[in-house]
């Protein structure tokens, strides 16, 4: 096994196959930094490498060769008879070669002066790469000369060259790395011999000659105490006081002869690899130890003794003792027997990775078969693993392994023992169990903790991969589904992203979760205190946006309330600075959530009255904290805005708008044309007719909000229809005679008729008798305008104006009441309906107008002004209307357009072509720039089908996947407003008022059978 | 491969949308992004002949007469939904093939009629005799469908193809030919 990677590189590179390749990549991953570069890189270093195994003291410029390796190993070697000291390249030579070491020492010596004086400047070891020079064609500067039978990895120049290219960072990283390690990095120090001895990879570096407890456990100290009797009891045992350079060491043996004489003590124990790992058990448990503490225990001349023999006065067994002993070992060597092989894994994994052998490696890959937390990874993840995995333990409970908040350094695995799960503010949250892993989270998303670890047991043993290997490893093939769990469920589902150029900061994004656990780890991962700028993450907006589906403001509240006064717990006991730290950051958080919460959404998060005292609240508590001055202003801020909201609503306070008896749109009571539109909010007076199925009416005023079943009731009353409420219905006749029927929770009634429809409440069972009045049929009311007397640009010019304000007043938040039903909110969706009564509207006043005239030009270009207005909606309506089959039927009329009109309808009428779900409408809004008001019908239904074809929650879970879909629509809206709307008036001002009024109210059938009754007066077939 | 643009009519409530997410996203895809091209799109086999399905939807824009007017239009085959609990959705179902008919000026439209929600027998209100009768006046086939139970959902598209296919045969090489003749 071990050969056969070298069998595989010293093929010549083109006819190695992909395992030869695999193979040595596997050697090379296995030396440190080497394993840091990226497979692929790795792989073009596996394909193109050689191998060179040098003696001692080599010798050669075998960078001359240009042959294939197995050649220049054999030339190698014969140079190696003719120079003894030769080096492997020389100072001043062009270096045709990169070189990297895989096993033994090289000196490097620096040519100090022309006559050929060398100074050593350095060793470099495994891991070490020289020969960068080969990239700027530069002389070598230093010569390199072999110290012991070392193993070298050379790759020709202009492969190195190539496979630099690509992986210029991290090859860089290493080089310059290994450059300082070597003391390169100014040769002029070259005297400095010693490498520095910084830099530990990984928090703490285990020492396989160190006990793993910090005392032997009973059994074990009985064990060692029995073995210990016996050999000194023994004539020929092997345990004497030694001179070891000088100094005596009393009763220590040497490793091969401790296990030689375990191999003859008891049948039981057959071979020395058995008797190395018992011994090996008594050491990872402090009964024995190296003489010098530098060795786990090996089958060698390094001497052990026992640790009772360390002060030097531990004595000599009675006879007694020696019996009891004997009796013990023919008892307990069976179950050391049993601890030998566990021993000895935990030796190699706390090997560091270049010191593990392949049948080391082979060992410890079988033993990750059997861990559960890994028996998702490929067999090749799991051989990857197996040079990097380390073993650690910790010998007290209560040990803190990291803190919420601290960086992420490892992901680890509970090989035996607990640990405890604490969350800041909640306590434990989980328990996790032998086989559990934790700490991937914070790995993934480069994020701090989001737990603090306790040991719950003594002697916890944890298997552990460091970030820079997990990232290496299994960040780019782990499944990318990470589930957190609290209490045995599941709270939390993260999936990895894909990552996209410039975008997304964080490689996880929130799949599904519980409310509170998505608030959680939204308040702890995404609203960084410490980082400005935009986060281009869209979780935090999307959860903005979408959480009154899931979590209702009071609930938010609720929860945002108890993460700022998180501390109310800690307050009374003694505050540890690191504690005070921990809350502020809290509280910042919090701080910055309802900044971005005002953001996103606006005035709905001040008009709940839950949310707006919530945030007075904080406010003042924020204002009286000295470590929050910044959160101050912030939240300064924010109660400007609200008080600006305030102020607003109460100037426009008891607003009274009307739902006109001839479907004219509906507009303010008072009548006041000029005003800028305002928002229709929810306890604004509405007054309406409600008809009965004689055609007699009660006209009513109700505030927005009101409920169908109260309206029911009361124009009932007002009609004097004797019946109760359970069977009486409030409907809506349509202009072609259809009936809709209100659920008795739905509200906002009024605003969401048809645009020629009419409200009747009726005796359930007598549904079949209401029919429209003869007034719907016909035009709803409008000026009486002579459209050809209005320029076109004028129409397009005010009809944009018009409709942004409506546009600008509708919510996104109506978009999805809209699609979930706005009873289940209670809330009005009436300046959405409003909008979209708009479309209706402007589309069958273009049929209407058209069929009652027949001036189509006209028409065709006031629709390319709405066009160019970005006025995407009317322009659709206009578009729609004009294909109405009403019009489009007309052939004579449309033969006798000029054909440039034609052609150009015939272009606007690809745009509305709904083929591959309306592409082309979604590729040219895609190309535009806001202000746009966008086509509604579209991002309708793709609200409903985001709806309709998702589930919200899935195994107890919200399945944020919907939500941010959802959301994504609302962005679109909000996009498409994200500038103002300003327009230069098209041409001096023309009879301006009247153009405003007309377009504010057109005259429209809504009815399609009158249309086409017209349509075929105007043009008989 | 032919394609063919199927428009599901119906009032709001009936299923529509469940249909059609039912039959483009069977039963394997747990995630449906409405807003990218091949949402509507499946492709089926149809008496041996591959066949590109776009289904034009009008749910979630029920209250734009327009939207389902430039459906009507761009569709060669139509399916009308009401829902066996709710008669008002049955009656409906009338004007809306008067307009398609309107729209397609003809009386031959390839048309299938169903009746949705077919696993909620106890709410029935609607009978099956009476959507055969419709049919039969309608002059198209009938049948029962469950969005949620997956009963008969594909089948729908099927008969539409088969109905489209018979009406109008695909014309082959036509095209190629009538280029040529423009070349020369």
């Amino acid at each position: 096994m071990a050969m056969e990677w070298i069998t595989a590189i010293d093929k010549r590179p083109c006819d190695r196959n992909m395992r030869d390749v695999e193979l040595i990549a596997c050697r090379l991953r296995r030396v440190e930094p080497l394993c840091r570069l990226t497979n692929s890189a790795l792989q073009q270093l596996a394909m193109c490498g050689f191998y060179e195994d040098l003696e001692k003291g080599v010798t050669c410029r075998f960078y001359l060769h240009k042959h294939s390796s197995t050649i220049i190993t054999i030339d190698v070697m014969e140079l190696f008879l003719f120079f003894l000291l030769a080096t492997v390249f020389r100072a001043g030579e062009q270096g045709r070669f990169w070189y990297a070491v895989l096993g033994g020492q090289l000196e490097v010596r620096y040519h100090a002066t022309a006559d050929g004086d060398t100074k050593s400047i350095c060793n470099l070891g495994v891991g070490a790469t020289f020969g960068e020079s080969v990239l700027h064609d530069l002389p070598r500067d230093s010569t390199v000369v072999t110290k012991t039978t070392c193993e070298l990895l050379r790759v020709e120049q202009q492969d190195f060259r190539l496979i630099w290219e690509k992986n210029k960072e991290l090859m860089t990283d290493i080089i310059t790395n290994c450059k300082f390690k070597n003391g390169f990095a100014t040769p002029v120090q070259a005297v400095a011999l010693v490498s520095p001895s910084k830099k530990q990879l990984s928090p703490d570096h285990p020492n396989p000659a160190l006990p793993i407890t910090e005392s032997p456990s009973p059994a074990m100290a009985k064990m060692g105490w029995a073995l210990r009797s016996l050999l000194l009891s023994d004539t020929n045992g092997c345990l004497k006081d030694r001179k070891v350079s000088g100094k005596l060491i009393k009763k220590c043996a040497p490793g091969i002869e401790l296990v030689d004489w375990l191999v003859n003590l008891s049948p039981v124990v057959h071979t020395r690899i058995q008797a190395t790992g018992m011994w090996q058990a008594l050491l990872e448990e402090g009964v024995i130890s190296h003489v010098a503490r530098e060795q786990p225990f090996k089958d060698k001349v390094f001497l052990y003794r026992f640790r009772v023999d360390e002060e030097g006065n531990a004595s000599m067994p009675s006879s007694d003792e020696v019996n009891n002993a004997n009796e013990h070992i023919k008892e307990g060597l069976t179950s050391l027997l049993h601890r030998g092989p566990d021993a000895t894994l935990r030796l190699i994994l706390r090997k560091p990775s270049h010191e593990r052998t392949q049948e080391e490696l082979e060992l410890v890959f079988e033993e990750l078969l059997h861990i559960p937390a890994l028996s998702h990874l490929s067999t090749s993840i799991k051989r990857e693993l197996a040079s990097i995995i380390v073993f650690e333990s910790h010998a007290q409970a209560g040990t803190v392994l990291f803190n919420q908040g601290d960086e992420g350094r490892s992901w680890y695995i509970l090989q035996k023992g607990s640990v405890d799960v604490v969350i800041h503010g909640k306590g434990t949250v989980a328990t996790l169990k032998e086989g559990d892993d934790f700490g991937k989270l914070a790995l993934i998303n480069d994020a701090p903790r989001a737990a603090t670890i306790v040991l719950k047991e003594n002697n916890c043993h944890l298997l552990r991969v460091d970030k820079e290997h997990f990232n290496r490893i299994l960040r780019d093939v782990e499944a990318n589904t990470l589930r957190l769990q609290e209490h045995g469920k599941d709270v939390l589902i993260l999936e990895r992203v894909v990552k996209q150029r410039g975008l997304t900061a964080f490689k996880y994004t929130v799949m599904s979760g519980t409310p509170s656990k998505m608030l959680e780890h939204l308040l702890d991962t995404r609203l960084n205190v410490l980082q400005v700028g935009p986060n281009d993450d869209p979780f935090l907006d999307d959860f903005l946006l979408t959480h009154i589906v899931f979590m209702p403001i009071a609930q938010l509240v609720d929860e945002l309330a108890s993460h700022y006064h998180n501390d109310s717990e800690i307050r009374n006991g003694a505050e540890s600075p690191e504690d005070y730290e921990y809350l502020l950051t809290c509280k910042k958080r919090v701080v910055l959530f309802i900044q971005r919460w005002v953001m996103a959404v606006r005035h709905a998060v001040f008009e709940d009255p839950a949310a707006a005292h919530f945030i007075e609240e904080i406010a003042t508590d924020v204002e009286s904290d000295h470590g929050l001055q910044e959160e101050a202003g912030i939240i300064h801020q924010v109660l400007t805005q609200m008080s600006r909201y305030l102020e607003d609503r109460q100037q426009n306070m008891g607003q009274k708008w009307k739902l006109p008896p001839n479907g004219q749109p509906i507009g303010l009571f008072s009548g006041n044309v000029t005003a800028t539109r305002t928002v229709i909010r929810p306890d604004d007076d509405i007054i309406f007719r409600v008809h009965c199925a004689d055609h007699t009416f009660c006209t009513l005023r109700f505030p927005i909000y009101t409920t169908a079943e109260v309206i029911k009731i009361c124009a009932a009353d007002k009609l004097q229809l004797n019946r109760g409420p359970e069977d009486l219905a409030l409907v809506e006749v349509k202009s072609n005679g259809e009936r809709t029927i209100f659920k008795d929770n739905d509200l906002s009634i009024p605003t969401a008729l048809t645009l020629n429809g009419r409200m009747f409440v009726s005796p359930r069972d007598h549904l079949d008798a209401l029919t429209p009045l003869p007034e719907q049929e016909g035009a709803t009311e409008g000026l009486e305008m002579d459209i050809e007397t209005l320029a076109t640009k004028d129409l397009a010019y005010h009809m944009t104006l018009f409709d942004w304000d409506l546009f600008w007043a509708v919510h996104e938040y109506e978009l999805l009441y809209h699609t979930f039903g706005r009873h289940h909110f209670n809330k009005i969706t009436s300046n959405l309906d409003v909008f979209i009564r708009r479309f209706n509207e402007i589309q069958y006043w273009v049929v209407t107008e058209i069929i009652s005239t027949s001036n189509l030009n006209k028409r065709v270009s006031l629709l390319k002004n709405c066009k160019e207005y970005q006025n995407l909606n009317a322009f659709f309506a206009i578009v729609m209307g004009m294909s109405n089959s009403a019009v489009s039927r007309l052939t004579q009329t449309w033969d006798k357009l000029p054909s440039k009109f034609r052609k150009l309808f015939t272009e606007f009428e690809a745009l509305i072509d709904p083929s591959r779900n309306h592409r082309a409408y979604r590729m040219s809004v895609g190309k535009l720039q806001p202000p746009v008001i966008p086509f509604m019908p579209l991002l309708l239904k793709d609200m409903t089908f985001a709806h309709e074809g998702n589930k919200t929650s899935i195994d107890g879970l919200v399945n944020f996947e919907k939500m941010h879909m959802m959301a994504s629509t609302m962005r679109a809206v909000r996009f498409c407003r994200s500038r103002h709307l300003v327009l230069d008036p098209p041409s001096p001002k023309n009879n301006e008022s009247q153009i405003r009024s007309y377009i504010s109210c057109f005259r429209a059938i809504d009815c399609q059978r009158t249309l086409n009754t017209m349509s075929k007066k105007i043009e008989p077939r | 491969m032919r394609e063919y643009k199927i428009v599901i009519l119906g009032s709001g409530g009936v299923g529509k949308s469940a249909l059609t997410v039912q039959f483009v996203q069977g039963i394997f895809v747990e995630k449906y992004d409405p807003t990218i091209e091949d949402s509507y799109r499946k492709q089926v086999e149809v008496d041996g002949q591959q066949c590109m399905l776009e289904i034009l939807d009008t749910a979630g824009t029920e209250q734009f007469t327009a939207m389902r007017d430039l459906y009507m239009k761009n569709g060669q085959g139509f399916i009308l939904v009401y829902s066996i609990t709710a008669q008002s959705t049955f009656n409906d179902l009338q004007d809306l093939r008067e307009q398609i008919l309107r729209v397609k000026d003809t009386d031959d439209v390839p048309m299938v009629l169903v009746g949705n929600k077919c696993d909620l027998e106890d709410e029935r209100v609607v009978g099956k005799e009476l959507g055969k009768s419709l049919a039969n006046q309608f002059n198209c086939s009938f049948m029962e469908t469950s969005a949620k139970a997956k009963i008969n959902v594909n089948d729908i598209f099927n008969d539409l193809v088969q109905q489209i296919n018979k009406k109008s045969p695909e014309k082959k090489q036509s095209k190629k030919k009538k280029s040529l003749c423009i070349l020369l």
